[in-house]
């Protein structure tokens, strides 16, 4: 998928687990896994606020674009 | 992952699951009587003591015959009401078409659709046995479509009752019925009116009908088709359906 996400390493540089993080943007943790895991198809603006919000980061520093192939 | 819990009419569900269920029994049930009551009848009806009448059904959602049988005091009440005595065999529908009438009228009957009756006790019971093989064979067609569709259905309600309907069950249950109903409707109208001929010309070859031609209906009709080729487009409204849920569920 294009766009990745980068969650593993903002949450490792703010010490924050994923059950803690799950509970603070308000998501199961099954959604928060999908979303870490590279499988959703989308993200909310909402649920994109509330991650920044919570790990005080941009979005650039959550989503990452990779091109595929040349 | 189910959609959001939304004011389903939960009861009238599982009324119309409980009404498919009956409806299958039924359909299964009613075939095993007429099917061991035909050959019985046979006899009877050679003794005099009894009346049998067919009437081959035509139509949308005429799955099931008319199978009536008649006791000793006899006649038959409702649709084409076909009276005639016990020792006899009825059927239709087949097509009346009067001897033309050289006399000048203000009004003149031409074709009719009735049916026929078989009087004599001997003459019943030998055409009974001719017609026996193919409606039982064609009544065992139709009730299988019946209870097939029936029991599809009753697969989607459940569906619905558990709040998971854009599945790839639900799409292949779709199709299996619109399939189903164009491929039932045509059959059904090649089995009625091959049925219907076939009495028409064992009547016409054994008895003198009196001046009037006896014909096959003609009034079959593909209405069938129509409703099976909705639910076919309906299936495919469900795909997309799917398509969205999928895209739904996997937005964070």
């Amino acid at each position: 998928m294009p766009i990745q996400v980068n969650l593993d390493q903002v949450m490792l540089d703010r010490k924050v687990s994923l059950t803690e993080l799950a509970a603070r943007v308000d998501l199961t943790l099954a959604n928060l896994s999908i979303l870490k895991t590279n499988k959703a198809r989308a993200i909310r603006f909402s649920t994109l606020e509330a991650l920044c919000r919570e790990l005080k980061c941009q979005p650039g520093d959550l989503l990452r674009h990779v091109s595929d192939g040349p | 992952m189910k959609t959001a819990p939304y004011r389903s009419r939960l009861p009238l569900i599982k009324f119309l699951r409980l009404l498919c269920a009956i409806g299958e029994v039924a359909t299964a049930v009613g075939l095993v009587f007429v099917v061991a009551l035909i050959p019985l009848s046979e006899a009877k009806v050679a003794a005099g003591r009894e009346s049998v009448a067919i009437y081959v059904p035509s139509g949308i959602f005429h799955l099931v015959f008319n199978v009536r049988f008649g006791g000793s005091s006899d006649s038959f009440q409702g649709y084409n009401a076909m009276p005639a005595g016990p020792g006899s065999m009825s059927f239709g529908p087949v097509r009346l078409r009067a001897p033309k009438d050289e006399s000048p009228q203000d009004i003149s009957f031409r074709d009719m659709e009735g049916s026929v009756s078989i009087l004599k006790p001997d003459d019943a019971a030998k055409a009974l046995a001719f017609l026996k093989w193919p409606f039982v064979s064609t009544l065992l067609f139709t009730s299988a479509v019946t209870v097939t569709l029936l029991e599809l259905f009753r697969r989607m309600l459940r569906s619905v009752e558990e709040r998971e309907v854009f599945t790839d069950a639900n799409i292949r249950n779709l199709y299996k019925i619109g399939i189903l109903l164009i491929f039932s409707g045509i059959v059904r109208l090649l089995l009625a009116g091959w049925l219907v001929s076939r009495m028409v010309a064992f009547v016409t070859l054994h008895f003198a009908t009196q001046g009037m031609a006896l014909e096959s209906s003609s009034g079959g009709n593909l209405s069938a088709v129509l409703p099976g080729l909705m639910i076919i487009a309906l299936a495919e409204v469900f795909r997309h359906g799917l398509a969205l849920k999928e895209d739904s569920q996997l937005t964070i």
